[in-house]
């Protein structure tokens, strides 16, 4: 029980967790009608999008890089894919499509950060800037909208009668990420790559492998994110994925993981997802005004990413405890 | 020593080479204004009474152009070779097209030349303010422009006045130097649409707004239109009055948000179409289909909406007709240095028909769309 428990208070996403059900209750306390199941799932719902964007960028940050690239990469999927859709392709091709267009913009990505060696802040800022443009140009400043109604199931249907394929779609989306991340060789490399790069190339850890599957992983999430956005507007436009905007990292970091690199998780991506989505709804419910809504965003971000650094210090001596003896042998000496 | 002798030589040189070049440029600046002056003092005795007439219809603010949206006509024809520069904000927005359409349809029925032009970072009022620099350079006669910001445009502004070059602007004012602003009164806009929904509503009802990005002043004058027209009519309740950023993935959530609390909503005013299409997707997702939906611009998407009945109705902000109108008003201060009242063209007016519903939406779709 006791090796349970220290397990549990081990992990990423507890504390994050720990934060998520602190905010529910509060906020369960100030308004009636958000413990209602159908307010749950809007949120779930509005939650998935956002999810799915930054699911691949966990990985991405967990390798201590960034991707600044996944709104404009979700927007460009979901305008191209739209204009086939209007121009007569069918579903499952425009689909596919989607994902390879992701893989491509993430295999450049991944090319500029580990074989050009540019540093990802910057290489992803300027792939940004070059699909926001191609978004821009193959649109001309039009919007799309009116899809054929194959295509939208994936946004707006229902599976097994109550459950919207987007919260179905997402939950697929953590799986994946989390055997990928947690339980296959390339996850622990990335994550090795993420605590300390000269470390892992020294022993035989396959660098360049390891940031190439984590910015194609990005980028593909962030392509099936655009084809979601797009399906649940029904609409297409250019400049679809700024409302996303540094969201995407704000999420992933909220859950736990570490900007350093080197630690955290899809599932405290997911809980960060979810936050996010929560507070704009409650302040919805609760009707607070517009002018106040973005202090109050800043505000929960910073309680809660303060929450979770305070906690990170008790896990930190756990965790070298296990992993890491001599550098805990090193300390204690130099103390002494 | 030498090389800090070779490096104030450069700096030196290169003082010279920037100063020529902007006093260059300031000659050539001051020559434009002179040459337009010497152009509408030649031919005086045919365009006097044309002048005068022009004069006295811009005096009773009736405007020189017949019709709205893509049929907007001019009686205006210059006999100089004016050149207009045309500024907008993004290349996204449809809204920007539209404008810049105008200004083109506007120069080629006055037979004079217009470029063109947006910033490459969408949405920067610094951007605008370098193209403006630019084009004064390039010695363009006048300057319509739909600003960023309108206090931001400022600097930008002063030197094409100080240049000699009017600036009219669209839908969103300058705070400062301009010759004309071009739109509608944004307050009357939300209390018009307003007004039509009480209406149909039967002046009873529960209201849901989606307000703008807070802060924008547009959003804050239409949103005090709105809110004037309703409480003119006791029975109808504003329920909830949030931001959705003018954003269409943001005017669904908060309407997914919203109707989870107020199940039995009537009527939903979004101060966009965009946020107005989105509010439409969230309505149907959850079944209700009774709501009436209203937004502004009265763009394609929310046009075919109207058609389909998803949407009841919208305010056409007549983006086509706007830059069509600043067009027509800075060839008119070119050619007869005609000044509209107040330095303000209100356009659309209420001469033209500004709620487009079912009844008036295969019309407006066919003939007159700024789309």
């Amino acid at each position: 029980m006791s090796h349970l428990l220290e397990k549990t208070k081990e992990s990423r996403a507890f504390y994050s967790f720990l934060g998520l059900i602190i905010l529910v209750i509060i906020c369960s306390l100030t308004s009636s009608d958000f413990s209602k199941i159908e307010n749950y799932i809007t949120i779930f719902r509005q939650a998935s999008v956002l999810l799915v964007l930054s699911a691949g960028l966990t990985a991405v940050l967990i390798l201590g890089g960034i991707d600044l690239s996944v709104g404009a990469t979700a927007a460009l999927v979901g305008c191209t894919c739209a204009l086939l859709l209007k121009a007569g392709v069918p579903t499952w091709a425009v689909i596919t499509i989607g994902l390879c267009m992701g893989a491509v913009i993430g295999t450049l990505n991944g090319f500029l950060v580990s074989i050009i060696r540019l540093p990802a802040f910057v290489a992803t800022y300027a792939t940004n800037w070059i699909v926001k443009g191609l978004a821009i140009v193959i649109m001309n400043g039009q919007i799309i909208f009116n899809l054929p109604e194959s295509f939208t199931f994936i946004g707006t249907g229902y599976l097994f009668g109550q459950m919207p394929v987007l919260i179905v779609i997402a939950l697929v989306v953590v799986s994946i990420c989390y055997v990928l991340y947690q339980k296959t060789t390339i996850g622990r490399d990335i994550f090795s790559c993420g605590s300390n790069l000269e470390a892992a190339r020294y022993s035989g850890i396959r660098v360049k492998r390891a940031q190439f599957v984590a910015f194609i992983m990005s980028s593909m999430f962030a392509g099936l994110a655009g084809l979601l956005m797009t399906a649940r507007l029904n609409a297409a436009e250019a400049s679809m994925g700024d409302s996303y905007g540094l969201n995407t990292v704000a999420a992933v970091v909220i859950g736990g993981t570490s900007m350093l690199g080197g630690e955290g998780g899809i599932i405290g991506t997911m809980i960060g997802s979810i936050m996010l989505m929560l507070i704009t709804n409650i302040m919805n419910l609760l009707g607070i005004s517009s002018f106040a809504q973005p202090m109050i965003i800043g505000l929960v971000i910073i309680v809660m990413v303060f929450f979770d650094s305070i906690s990170r210090d008790e896990r930190k001596t756990v965790r070298r405890g296990v992993a890491i003896p001599m550098n805990v042998q090193k300390r204690k000496d130099d103390i002494g | 020593m030498k090389k800090v002798f070779s490096l104030l030589l450069a700096a030196m040189m290169l003082c010279s080479v920037l100063t020529g070049c902007s006093v260059g440029g300031m000659d050539s600046q001051e020559e434009q204004p002179d040459s337009t002056e010497q152009e509408d003092s030649a031919p005086v005795n045919v365009d006097e009474e044309a002048a005068k007439e022009l004069q006295e219809m811009v005096a009773s603010s009736i405007h020189p152009i017949t019709g709205s949206g893509r049929a907007c006509t001019t009686t205006v024809s210059p006999n100089g070779d004016y050149t207009i520069a045309c500024i907008v904000k993004n290349n996204t927005n449809p809204a920007c097209m539209g404008w810049m359409n105008g200004v083109e349809k506007a120069c080629e029925d006055m037979g004079i030349e217009s470029i063109l032009m947006t910033p490459s970072t969408n949405d920067s009022v610094e951007e605008q303010i370098k193209i403006i620099e630019d084009m004064i350079q390039r010695g363009v006669d006048a300057i319509a422009i739909a600003p960023v910001d309108s206090e931001g445009i400022t600097p930008g502004a002063r030197k094409a006045y100080e240049a000699g070059i009017p600036v009219a602007s669209m839908t969103t004012p300058c705070a400062e130097y301009e010759f004309a602003f071009v739109g509608p009164v944004f307050y009357d806009t939300g209390y018009a649409a307003a007004q039509a929904v009480a209406e149909q509503l039967e002046g009873k009802g529960k209201v849901i707004i989606l307000e703008g990005p807070a802060g924008a002043q547009n959003a804050i004058d239409r949103l005090q239109g709105i809110n004037d027209a309703l409480s003119e009519y006791p029975d109808i309740e504003i329920v909830a009055s949030q931001t959705g950023n003018f954003k269409r993935t943001e005017g669904m959530q908060v309407t997914e948000n919203l109707i989870q609390k107020f199940t039995d909503v009537d009527a939903i005013i979004a101060l966009n179409d965009e946020m107005a299409c989105g509010s439409v997707q969230a309505l149907k997702a959850a079944n209700l289909n009774d709501v009436l939906v209203v937004g502004f611009d009265c763009n394609e998407d929310a046009s075919n909406a109207i058609k389909s009945g998803d949407m009841w109705g919208s305010f056409n902000m007549d983006h086509f007709g706007i830059g069509y109108a600043a067009a027509v008003y800075l060839v008119m201060n070119l050619e007869y240095g005609i000044v509209p009242n107040d330095n303000r063209v209100i356009f659309p007016d209420a001469t033209v028909n500004q709620v487009i519903t079912s009844a008036e939406i295969d019309e407006y779709i066919e003939n007159l769309s700024w789309f």
